[in-house]
């Protein structure tokens, strides 16, 4: 059981850390150019990263619930979308039709291998990240519920005051 | 426990006590555990209750440095889990990030292209960690070039395998160089990858060294995007292609066009002969070095995944179409918040397959197996999905989403499902109806509902399914019944009820009921699953 030990040590010392910025990872752009994730910025607004698939039925509600407020959050608030695909390479040919068709306006980019899902200790989708204007991690939650975008909205407000 | 691994938790215990102030620790964990009761009519036999889980931990110093590991434990894992039984650090790396380097020592996953050469990942589902314990060195001279380098042994459960992995890999986006202003963005990338494994085979002179090499380009302009990939291997018997001496090769070839409203896919691959694994005597999903996915739509329904693909490696050639249309707000189909339409086609065929001299059999092992004709589609069509799915936004409170699959499984062919007693591996044909609502009581409280029908006259028969599901802010319910009605044997029930709790980044999921023997897929890679009826508990955790 020294793996148990060990575990606890571990959370332990995860309630000493501090504030977390993003992992540096290299993902790509729909177009096949390669970004690294360090480079996201806002000119210091906030930045919600949303962890997505095509397969995920509630993460594709969580986006075209937000889509459909975006233009008003916006003009509000400043604050972008990054939403992050991890389909595999199965899915990578759809992605960009998919988004078309949707005719979403966020900022999108590829996870082929789940490097920065990863990096970022996401286990399952949806996972959702609300980033403070110097890109530390402010808030997150998995899962989502209808109307549950309205609560996200408020703390983006909050970081805005 | 090795005394590396203790070696590896004081160097990552005191890096974090050197760096606190400007170090950020992150991680992330999963346990799952389930009990396992004895129930005759779904053929689930006792079992001593077993507990699956990992915990990831993360140290990261500025960008700059970062220390990670992974500790998993295993207590009586589910058939075709056994090999994981045990608990340690399974995974371990150190990585430095500066001057457009990225070095790692230890385990990483990576993936060169689409993966049809080399991808290596971690997917505690379907039990795959093939990970490679080594080095690789990322390397960017200038925007818009990526060059890779790897070599290392792959994780075999508790083990490493016996093949070391050699690669390379380089990605360039053009339009950093060449027509910078061009409304045309072209990327391209070439990779190469080695393995080598000693011999010692009596009967028969096996390659060593194997090489395999990949090119592949994506162009994409306004609307359009057009990408392929080709991979080539030269021979390399093994246990998969029963050793014979043909080279393999395989490639993907996609193009779409899409606007706002409307988006159209068209792909097709061609797999011959292409399983590469870093030893060629593993089996399953064991010590892959590349990724064969299947061209189909992944299946999130309960019925829809009853009958899933397998991805053949060693020969398949196949087609998918895909449309998402969205029928405009406020227009006359569309109604107020418009209705959205999918519709999905995929088929694979077996490739065409020939002797290659009169006095051998197609794929006798010790031969060149067979010789293939590139264009041509073998006798044998695999599988066939029609998929319709319409969306529509009634009002404020009311979602209706319904399905409709017409489904041919060749399963004579491929024999990926559970026999029945007496019975035979047959070609299935199946109609599937899915409707699904979704309603709104107040933000964060809602009530869901599916009810499925799946129709086959094959194997087990006809299938009903109704399932609902009350979300009420943090805390989610859910009771559902698969009633295999058509079972040629006796109608079996497989009910279950489901609880749990969600706050931030923490769940808590506690079940109870039973589950049907079958085949669990991500993407054409399965596993089988046995039936089991009892209780389990999952939680998942990020901090």
């Amino acid at each position: 059981m020294r793996v148990l030990k060990i575990l606890f040590i571990s959370i332990f010392f995860c309630n000493l850390s501090v504030a977390q910025k993003i992992p540096s990872v290299n993902i790509k752009t729909l177009e096949g150019k390669t970004v690294n994730t360090a480079s996201f910025e806002n000119n210091g607004d906030p930045v919600i990263i949303s962890f997505w698939a095509l397969w995920c039925k509630s993460c594709i509600k969580e986006l075209e619930a937000i889509s459909e407020v975006y233009e008003d959050w916006q003009d509000e608030t400043n604050v972008k979308l990054i939403a992050i695909s991890i389909d595999d390479s199965r899915n990578t040919s759809k992605l960009k039709p998919f988004i078309n068709s949707k005719g979403w306006e966020y900022e999108i980019y590829h996870d082929p291998n789940s490097d920065f899902k990863r990096a970022l200790g996401v286990n399952q989708i949806p996972h959702t990240f609300l980033l403070n204007g110097k890109m530390e991690i402010f808030s997150e939650h998995v899962a989502y519920t209808d109307g549950q975008e309205e609560e996200l909205y408020e703390k983006v407000k909050k970081l805005k005051k | 426990m090795k005394k590396l691994d203790i070696f590896f938790i004081s160097l990552f215990l005191s890096f974090y006590a050197l760096t606190q102030n400007n170090l950020s620790f992150s991680g992330d964990l999963q346990i799952s555990g389930q009990t396992f009761q004895e129930d005759l009519l779904i053929e689930a036999e006792k079992r001593d209750p077993n507990l699956n889980s990992y915990l990831n931990l993360s140290l990261d110093y500025k960008n700059y440095l970062r220390i990670g590991t992974r500790l998993e434990l295993y207590k009586n894992p589910i058939p075709g889990f056994e090999s994981y039984e045990g608990e340690g650090i399974a995974h371990k790396f150190i990585q430095f990030q500066k001057w457009n380097f990225d070095i790692t020592i230890g385990n990483f996953y990576d993936q060169f292209g689409s993966g049809i050469l080399f991808r290596s990942y971690f997917d505690p589902n379907l039990g795959i960690d093939n990970s490679v314990n080594g080095a690789r060195v990322k390397y960017r001279p200038s925007s818009g070039i990526d060059l890779t380098a790897i070599i290392g042994k792959q994780r075999n459960y508790w083990e490493l395998g016996e093949g070391i992995i050699r690669g390379f890999d380089t990605q360039i986006y053009l339009n950093d160089y060449l027509f910078k202003k061009s409304e045309t963005k072209v990327s391209l990338g070439g990779s190469f990858v080695t393995k080598y494994q000693k011999d010692n085979d009596p009967f028969f002179i096996l390659p060593e060294n194997v090489g395999a090499w990949s090119g592949r380009i994506n162009i994409n302009k306004g609307g359009w995007s057009f990408e392929s990939e080709y991979a080539h291997k030269i021979n390399d018997p093994s246990f998969t292609n029963n050793y014979i001496y043909k080279n393999g090769n395989s490639i993907i070839i996609s193009g779409s066009y899409s606007q706002k409203g409307l988006g159209l896919v068209l792909s097709g691959k061609r797999v011959d002969n292409m399983n590469f694994r870093s030893d060629r005597d593993a089996t399953l999903q064991q010590l892959n070095i590349n990724f064969l996915t299947s061209l189909n739509k992944q299946q999130s329904y309960s019925l829809a995944t009853i009958y899933p693909y397998v991805t053949q490696p060693n020969g398949e050639i196949g087609i998918q179409f895909d449309c998402f249309y969205k029928i405009p707000k406020k227009s006359k189909l569309g109604g107020k918040y418009g209705t959205e339409l999918n519709f999905n086609f995929s088929n694979c065929f077996s490739i065409n397959k020939i002797n290659p001299t009169d006095s051998e059999l197609i794929g006798q092992p010790g031969t060149l197996g067979y010789e293939s004709n590139f264009f041509e589609f073998g006798d044998e069509k695999l599988f066939q999905e029609i998929n319709i799915n319409i969306k529509k936004k009634i009002n404020k409170q009311l979602k209706l989403q319904t399905t409709y699959i017409n489904l041919f499984n060749n399963d004579k062919f491929l024999k990926a499902q559970k026999l029945l007693e007496g019975g035979a591996h047959e070609k299935i044909f199946a109609n599937i109806f899915i409707l699904e609502s979704e309603y709104k009581l107040k933000p964060r409280y809602t009530i869901k509902s599916e009810l499925q029908y799946l129709q086959t006259k094959q194997h087990l028969g006809n299938w009903g399914m109704g399932l609902i599901e009350a979300n009420l802010k943090n805390i989610f319910f859910s009771i559902q019944d698969l009633y295999n009605y058509g079972n040629p044997t006796s109608p079996i029930h497989y009910y279950s009820v489901t609880t749990g709790f969600i706050k931030k980044s923490h769940r808590i999921e506690l079940r109870y009921g039973k589950v049907r023997a079958g085949l669990f897929c991500v993407g054409g890679i399965c596993r089988e699953v046995p039936a089991s009826n009892g209780f389990s508990i999952n939680i998942t955790s990020s901090f």
